[in-house]
């Protein structure tokens, strides 16, 4: 009777784990990450993304917004967000605490090649970050655009550093018509713009 | 009888993977009405990539859940779905397609004001709006007539193009404005009127608005 009994055991168990192990091979399926690669300079910084503890290197995170934060007496706290797209390219997230103390800045000193390839790093990064700006604002690619009879140029928004504004110079209101139609003519929705008319003067005055 | 105990065995991994798939293959559809609607009544269609028009919803084509007038959750197989208000005088058709592939997802059934039911309520606002948008710019009286004025979405938009009818040649371009009811109050938001509606400087205008105003004026 216990030799059956143990029979039953011997094929019920495994059976029971191929069951959750398919089930959790499911769960794992419905849950697809990104991976993200965290640079940390210096790498003793004590670094968490969205409050748990991290080593730098390769990290599997899921898509949506995260937040990392880096924390080393005698450096600036660092705290920021970043995304993570799902089936996005492998993408660097930098930690890099400027030094404040004497202690600290005596450290970076000794340290040149780190502080190269940290300087190096944080070059690359701007770059993405312009050519982000430029992806972001495809009306860039045909500005500034000068015709006989109107100019539109842009500059960095007041309100938003990531963001433009159009600047129309146009003397008549037929005019600033076509600046406008032009402006559709790119495939450009102005409503989408804050332009500012540089020539109009408004009739009802300015708030 | 280790036989019969694989066969057992083999069955119920069988079942599980069959049952586990099953479960997996349905999602939940939570359907919710907005408050700001009253009798509205909406079915839903299994329609894959296709959507619904007046001949489906007349042959019942397609038709997975019908009648649904308040809130309810439902278990539907993986799929894409349209739900689809029935016709209703007062308020727009809501269509709208949604996936339930991914996971399972929530609606919000919210249709806003048929065009004859806003031109009925601006008969009865405009010259209150008018009189709004005057006393905060007194000079549109005698520089500017109205012109293309409607409402919008729950009536609680405004928006109107204001046409030049002064001296200033250099600066006579038609002019839009935007407002919005606050309570009782007619707010202006495009404060002056300019000479295009920008969502980037007006974030609380929603883009159909704004667009729908700007090609009146370009």
């Amino acid at each position: 009777m216990n030799q059956e009994r143990n029979k039953i055991l011997y094929v019920a168990v495994p059976a029971l784990i191929v069951v959750i192990l398919l089930i959790g091979y499911s769960v794992f399926l419905s849950t697809k990450k990104s991976t993200v690669n965290l640079i940390v300079i210096p790498n003793f910084t004590k670094v968490t993304v969205d409050g748990k503890p991290v080593k730098p290197g390769k990290l599997s995170l899921k898509p949506g917004k995260h937040t990392v934060n880096g924390v080393l007496e005698g450096y600036e706290t660092i705290e920021k967000t970043f995304t993570v797209d799902e089936g996005a390219p492998i993408k660097n997230i930098t930690v890099f605490p400027n030094p404040e103390s004497t202690d600290a800045l005596n450290w970076a000193n000794s340290h040149p090649e780190l502080m190269k390839k940290r300087e190096d790093l944080a070059g690359e990064e701007a770059r993405l970050k312009g050519e982000r700006f430029r992806d972001g604002n495809k009306i860039l690619d045909q500005l500034p655009y000068r015709s006989l009879i109107f100019n539109i140029d842009y500059g960095i928004s007041e309100k938003n550093n990531d963001d433009i504004t159009l600047y129309v110079a146009a003397s008549s209101p037929i005019d600033r018509q076509y600046a406008i139609a032009q402006i559709k003519d790119w495939g450009f929705d102005p409503s989408l713009y804050s332009i500012v008319f540089s020539d109009f003067s408004n009739p009802l005055g300015v708030e | 009888m280790k036989k019969i105990i694989f066969i057992l065995v083999f069955i119920f991994l069988s079942a599980s993977v069959v049952g586990i798939n099953y479960v997996r293959s349905f999602n939940t559809l939570t359907i919710k009405f907005s408050s700001k609607n009253t009798g509205l009544v909406v079915d839903i269609y299994n329609t894959g990539p296709d959507t619904v028009d007046e001949a489906d919803q007349l042959n019942k084509k397609n038709l997975v859940a019908e009648n649904i007038t308040s809130e309810k959750k439902l278990r539907l197989k993986k799929g894409s779905y349209s739900v689809v208000s029935r016709k209703n005088d007062a308020y727009e058709q809501f269509n709208k397609k949604i996936s339930l592939y991914q996971g399972s997802q929530e609606i919000t059934v919210e249709s806003y004001f048929s065009q004859s039911n806003l031109d009925k309520l601006l008969a009865g606002e405009k010259s209150v709006i008018e009189a709004s948008l005057i006393s905060k710019y007194p000079r549109i009286k005698g520089q500017y007539i109205f012109e293309n004025e409607r409402l919008f979405h729950f009536g609680d938009w405004y928006g109107t193009t204001l046409k030049y009818v002064s001296t200033d040649s250099n600066n006579s371009d038609t002019l839009v404005a935007v407002l919005k009811r606050e309570g009782d109050v007619w707010k202006v938001i495009t404060s002056p009127p300019n000479l295009f509606v920008s969502t980037k400087d007006h974030p609380e205008i929603p883009l159909d608005i704004a667009n729908e105003l700007n090609q009146k004026v370009y």
